[in-house]
């Protein structure tokens, strides 16, 4: 496009001109908005850049931008793979589905054996990962940062298994935590959850009796943990809205349901 | 004299507005694509004159929002054909001439472009050094040596230096 109507040489030679496009400093909001669009192993090289991008980088208003920069794209949905390696330590590395790299990026994982036990994966969702072991662990990979949960003390009396699940409350921006415990026989001993906006438990009344089979909850879909359980109804599916904090049943009379047999995905 | 764009001589139903840039050069403009401008919209609404001094945007980056705000006013075209005008648009440009853009964009308030050049200037810098960033940005190192080794050594896997680039 060439302008229309072009002014004398002198006039462009004016002051006003070179002024303006002299510095040209882009001022913090489109520094942010170029920031957000950054992949996660470029930003944390740039956190080296300056302290106030280190500062930036870590908080909530920049990290909430850059996830809903990149949760859209499948370009950007990673996997995080935990091994085991013969000498009891763990090795975990992402992979990236789209990515040209062949193999997985190995990253630090900073957990070792506690009690000679290795720590399992609960829940991955929007790039934390949470952790069981003795305790629970959030982890987010990418940041290399985490937070130990302390358990509450609520007590429900002698239980015989207990099961995490993980999830994310979308609506008020919060990552929660399940934790159920069941009896021997088909009963709830009692639920609670933890959430990490308020870092506290709150224990949840059921109304109805299950049992779930595993340890961990089966899938996360939406933000909600799922497991397979048994109920009156027989082999169910038992979501747990992290936002309303319900238990929902999916049923599955169709299907046949053996523990330990069947995966969800 | 006032010439009219490409798309032929004006008529009633067709305005036009005529934006100067800070070098005094001056570009006939339709309305329908001047009003995908969220500033120059609010200044068409608030006067009359059909004339308007931008005093922060040179020529050269002018006639680029210019060319994409006509482009995305042409309903004869196609979503698909905006979407790859757009990827064309910001492709092969350097970094300062994006920065220039970006500033514009964000004077105009033109959304979409901002975001499109945004993206392009994230992906040129993704795979630059530390020192190319500062450099571009003009940002002074603000760690001491010790405290910027540290800062290195805690996230070993995102340094993997072969791939980083300095120009």
């Amino acid at each position: 496009m060439t302008p229309i109507r072009t002014e004398s040489p002198e006039k462009i030679k004016e002051p006003i001109a070179a002024n303006a496009m002299a510095n040209c400093v882009l001022h913090d909001d489109i520094m942010l908005c170029i920031l957000a669009r950054l992949p996660v192993k470029s930003i944390l090289r740039f956190r080296s850049v300056c302290k106030p991008w280190c500062e930036l980088f870590s908080t909530p208003h920049f990290v909430k931008m850059h996830h809903g920069q990149f949760s859209s794209d499948p370009k950007n949905q990673s996997f995080i793979i935990c091994s085991k390696t013969a000498k009891f330590c763990t090795t975990a590395s992402l992979l990236n589905i789209e990515s040209n790299e062949k193999k997985p990026t190995i990253i630090d994982y900073p957990y070792p054996y506690i009690n000679n036990r290795p720590k399992s994966i609960v829940g991955c969702y929007n790039g934390l990962i949470c952790l069981n072991d003795c305790g629970i662990t959030m982890w987010n990979p990418a940041m290399n940062l985490s937070k130990s949960i302390q358990l509450s003390n609520a007590y429900f009396g002698g239980f015989e298994r207990v099961s995490l699940g993980f999830g994310y409350d979308a609506k008020g921006a919060d990552f929660k935590v399940v934790r159920i415990v069941n009896f021997l026989e088909m009963s709830i001993a009692g639920v609670e959850v933890y959430s990490v906006n308020s870092d506290s438990w709150r224990t949840i009344e059921v109304d109805f009796q299950f049992r779930v089979l595993r340890t961990t909850c089966d899938v996360i879909v939406n933000g909600n943990p799922y497991w397979l359980a048994k109920s009156d109804h027989g082999e169910v599916l038992v979501c747990f809205d992290v936002t309303k904090l319900v238990f929902k049943i999916v049923s599955l009379s169709s299907l046949s349901l053996k523990e330990g047999g069947v995966t969800i995905g | 004299m006032v010439t009219t764009d490409e798309k032929g001589p004006l008529t009633a139903k067709k305005k036009s507005v005529i934006i100067r840039s800070c070098d005094g050069d001056e570009f006939l403009v339709s309305e329908s694509a001047a009003v995908l401008s969220t500033s120059l919209k609010k200044i068409l609404e608030e006067k009359e004159d059909r004339l308007i001094h931008l005093s922060d945007i040179d020529n050269k980056t002018l006639a680029m929002v210019i060319a994409y705000l006509s482009t995305h006013a042409d309903d004869g075209l196609s979503d698909d054909l905006k979407r790859s005008f757009d990827q064309e648009f910001v492709s092969g440009k350097e970094f300062d001439v994006l920065k220039y853009l970006v500033l514009a964009t964000d004077t105009l308030q033109v959304t979409c472009l901002c975001y499109t050049v945004a993206k392009k200037m994230a992906d040129i810098m993704k795979n630059k050094l530390v020192e190319w960033v500062r450099r571009e940005f003009d940002i002074q190192n603000d760690y001491t040596p010790e405290a910027e080794a540290e800062i290195r050594r805690l996230d070993a896997w995102a340094w993997d230096d072969r791939q980083l680039e300095d120009d």
